[in-house]
């Protein structure tokens, strides 16, 4: 394809009616169809969350006292490490991201590998702390706190998961050889979309 | 064209191979664009057909209160609620949606950007098996103890949070369950058409060579995909609600009343323009074919779309005007609303302007694109009045508001369809549509909307409360001099309805009997014309894809003998 | 007429909503603020980069 037709720029000012013109040069996609569709995707679920955080914040601004007497606290401190899990198994998710394209396939196993146990290590926690919560008289029925709590926090639990189990199948294909970059680089925006949005909802929800 | 220059930005894809699709695998599950398209059409028609019966059995009531509605019976108040709720349910979010953006959308975006199909045909079955179950849970909604939803569409907690009130404590649930489902289905669809429409054109087509309808269906995809987010959460946190007890809705429980109006008018309003912005394009591609011009203001016009398009995201809490919202606030959305109908406007004075000095034909899909812009004025200018927060407050939940929305949804969502439907009959099925009937169908649509929905102005400025069983029960907001005014926009309705068989028969008739339509019958530019008709598997001979040399309206073209110049033609 | 109804919506409002009350309002200012600006913010962000790199491939 001839890289010296760049485009056909010149088309349409052209009066000459005989001329007859070359041939338009093929496309080159700026941004791989997984990597648009799931910008796309993403788009969806930050307005998701947007309306969760949204519904959250008015319904707190309605009550007299956040959170309502009698209802357990959250557990801040220990979320807050957690954060830091979530976090650390993102950054990791980058490393891997550029290693599969720095240096090859092989090299992104092992931070994959890490990011996804990192990833597990959150919910599970997650779910340790949620156990705690509901022996301690935390409920969606209970209160709107609580409902708005499980609501949110479960919502993102359940992304994690997701995220984690695509992670998880992507790792089955990088093993086979089989991962394209731009399936990866697909996959890696949605869990950076579910680790960035966590602070997020950590400093809306718990502080 | 040599091999040189063809596809390198078109994927190819396992569905391309080379073996004959199997019955099952061509009309029951195909990845072709061209089939999950009508899939979507045809399950939007039967929906229609719903939408319609329902229609006609509440308006019979409110024409004739307690008459035993002929193929419905004696409708309760109960019915009457379920029937008005879901003609509004199934006429916005599964007839005018996956006709116009879904049905449209698939069928004409890779054929007019010039590819062989969506970029991700699986996604794509998906999205229609996922529409198809959305229909078959609301099916199942209005048949299960108790009757289907009628809390309006809208669906305002408390009234749809608690069985108690709504006393459909299945119906609601299947219904709410109904209407996430189909999001997830466009959802779905969407990033398809977007990703498609973005990495799949054919060499050559530029931002401004891409046409209207192309353009229009993405940016209303994007409106879509990113207004529904606040309200599938409110869906989620609403069904929560019914099911589970919790109370995110509930007042009593200290929540905030108006919070669900908030999360579901978010959406509502761009919802609006979803469904505008794809019939907006389907007129812009008819008028300039038929009036043999260059469409006016091309870049100007898409300027309008994304404008309306940003803008559309804060004027939703005109719907709330009296729902308890500060008047400060109800200030402020006023001036957004107003300021929203100068871009819309502006695009109906451009499609005008492309009409001045044109040779027009009127043949039936132009008549159909001069009756939207005429009906669609209507609509737009009685939604300044309604914006106007302090007219508002009287015409609030009036049949003004009624008929509004009506002078707005039905050109979209009719006028908009035949439109499209008559123009690109002959590419999809490969037959030409007959001309007299259509016209007979057109003239019996347009002028009974107009006797259906200006008396409803009428009534509703007169004081006519909307939603409301029988008016016998509740005198002070009822107009009964005007019940005459309510029949004829009754039978308006009926003589409207009988006129659709004439579309039916005509589009079935000709589906198979209809004379073979040439690849180009309207002489039109645009890529889809240069396909044969009805375009095979793949669209284009995969050896010979096109290639785009200019925009799509050069009609009329000084100095050229044909006075329609294909996009793919070198010269 | 369209202004003068304008600038009656606070008149005409019924008396519960002319007395908002301020702590609530604000909030619902703010979350208005949010939820419009988001998405235009989130999609005028992601069409930058993608012109970006669309310019970069030419
Ligand atoms: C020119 C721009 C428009 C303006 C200024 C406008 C204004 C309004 C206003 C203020 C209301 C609320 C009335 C009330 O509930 O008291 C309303 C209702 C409505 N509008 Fe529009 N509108 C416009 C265009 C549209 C379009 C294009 C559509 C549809 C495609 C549409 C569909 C509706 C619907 C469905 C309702 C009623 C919702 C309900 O309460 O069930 N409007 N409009
Ligand atoms: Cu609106």
């Amino acid at each position: 394809m001839g890289a010296t037709m760049s485009g056909s720029g010149s088309r349409r000012e052209s009066p000459d009616l005989r001329v007859v013109h070359p041939p338009p040069q093929a496309r080159r996609k700026a941004v791989p169809n997984e990597v648009l569709g799931m910008m796309m995707f993403i788009l969806t679920e930050l307005m998701l969350f947007s309306g969760f955080i949204s519904a959250f914040t008015i319904s707190k601004a309605q009550a007299p006292a956040w959170p309502p007497p009698g209802q357990p606290r959250l557990p801040v401190e220990a979320t807050a490490i957690n954060t830091a899990i979530l976090l650390a198994s993102g950054a990791m998710l980058w490393y891997a991201g550029r290693r599969f394209d720095k240096v090859g396939p092989a090299a992104a196993r092992v931070p994959l590998a890490t990011a996804v146990a990192l990833g597990l290590g959150f919910v599970t926690f997650q779910g340790v702390e949620w156990a705690r919560l509901l022996g301690e008289g935390l409920t969606m029925v209970g209160s709107t706190y609580g409902a708005f709590f499980f609501l949110i926090i479960g919502f993102h639990g359940l992304h994690v998961m997701a995220g984690a189990t695509a992670l998880i199948w992507q790792g089955t294909s990088l093993w086979r050889e089989k991962l394209t970059s731009d399936g990866f680089w697909a996959g890696r925006l949605f869990w950076y979309f579910v680790v960035l949005v966590w602070p997020a909802l950590y400093w809306k929800v718990y502080l | 064209m040599s091999e040189a220059h063809q596809i390198d930005g078109h994927h190819g894809h396992d569905a391309h191979g080379h073996h004959e699709p199997t019955f099952l695998e061509k009309y029951i599950f195909p990845l072709d664009h061209k089939y999950i398209g009508m899939q979507y059409m045809l399950t939007g028609m039967v929906m229609a057909l719903f939408g319609g019966f329902f229609a006609y059995s509440f308006r019979m009531q409110l024409a004739f209160p307690g008459i035993s509605v002929p193929g419905f019976g004696i409708v309760s108040p109960t019915e009457y609620n379920a029937l008005v709720t879901n003609h509004g349910s199934v006429m916005i979010f599964w007839v005018a949606m996956p006709v116009l953006i879904a049905a449209f959308g698939n069928f004409l975006i890779p054929l007019m950007i010039g590819a062989d199909d969506m970029v991700f045909p699986k996604l794509n079955r998906l999205s229609y098996q996922v529409f198809l179950l959305s229909c078959i849970v609301l099916g199942i909604s209005w048949i299960v103890p108790g009757g289907g939803f009628g809390g309006a569409w809208t669906s305002y907690p408390p009234l749809s949070a608690n069985g108690d009130y709504s006393m459909t404590p299945l119906g609601s649930s299947l219904w709410l369950t109904a209407v996430a489902l189909e999001f997830a289905a466009f959802l779905i669809g969407g990033i398809n058409f977007i990703t498609t429409a973005m990495n799949s054109r054919a060499p050559g087509m530029k931002a401004k060579d891409v046409p209207m309808t192309v353009w229009m269906i993405c940016i209303a995809s994007i409106m879509f995909m990113a207004s529904v987010g606040p309200l599938i959460a409110g869906a989620i946190m609403l069904l929560f609600d019914q099911q589970l007890g919790t109370g995110f809705f509930d007042w009593k429980r200290g929540s905030d009343p108006v919070l669900w109006q908030h999360l579901f008018w978010f959406f509502g309003h761009p919802e609006v323009y979803v469904v505008l912005l794809p019939a907006t394009g389907f007129v812009a591609e008819i008028i300039t074919v038929f009036a043999r011009k260059k469409l006016f203001g091309y870049q100007t016009i898409l300027y309008t779309a994304i404008g309306t398009g940003a803008l559309s995201f804060f004027v939703w809490a005109h719907h709330q005007f009296v729902a308890g919202i500060d008047p400060r606030m109800a200030n402020i959305f006023t001036i957004t609303t107003v300021l929203i109908s100068i871009p819309i406007a502006e695009m109906m004075f451009l499609y005008i302007a492309t009409l001045y000095g044109g040779s027009i034909r009127f043949q039936t899909p132009m008549l159909w694109a001069l009756g939207f812009i005429f009906e669609f004025l209507i609509g737009g200018v009685t939604g300044i009045f309604l914006g106007a927060s302090g007219a508002d407050i009287y015409f609030h939940d009036t049949y003004f508001v009624v008929a509004h929305f009506h002078y707005t949804f039905f050109p979209i969502a009719f006028i908009g369809t035949f439109a499209a439907a008559t123009y690109w009959f002959p590419k999809m099925f490969g037959r030409m549509m007959n001309e007299t009937l259509g016209r007979i169908h057109f003239w019996g649509t347009i002028i009974p909307v107009n006797f259906i929905f200006i008396p409803l102005f009428i009534t509703g400025a007169a004081g006519q409360h909307r939603r409301i069983y029988n008016y016998n029960h509740f005198p002070d907001v009822s107009t009964p001099d005007l019940q005459t005014l309510n029949i004829v926009a009754t039978v308006s309705l009926v003589i409207l309805l009988c006129f659709q068989t004439v579309f039916l028969f005509n589009f079935f008739w000709s589906m198979w009997r209809g004379p073979k339509a040439p690849a180009n019958p309207w002489k039109a530019n645009t890529l889809e014309w240069q396909a044969p008709s009805p375009p095979p598997h793949g669209n284009f001979p995969p050896d010979n894809m096109p290639v785009v040399y200019r925009g799509p309206y050069e009609y009329s073209v000084p100095g050229r003998e044909d006075d329609y110049w294909p996009q793919n033609q070198p010269n | 007429m369209i202004v003068w109804l304008l600038i009656a919506a606070d008149a005409l409002a019924c008396a519960t909503c002319q007395d908002p009350d301020p702590r609530r309002s604000a909030i619902y200012l703010d979350m208005t603020v949010f939820m419009s600006l988001t998405p235009l913010i989130a999609f005028a962000g992601g069409g930058l980069w993608i012109w970006q790199r669309t310019r970069a491939i030419r």
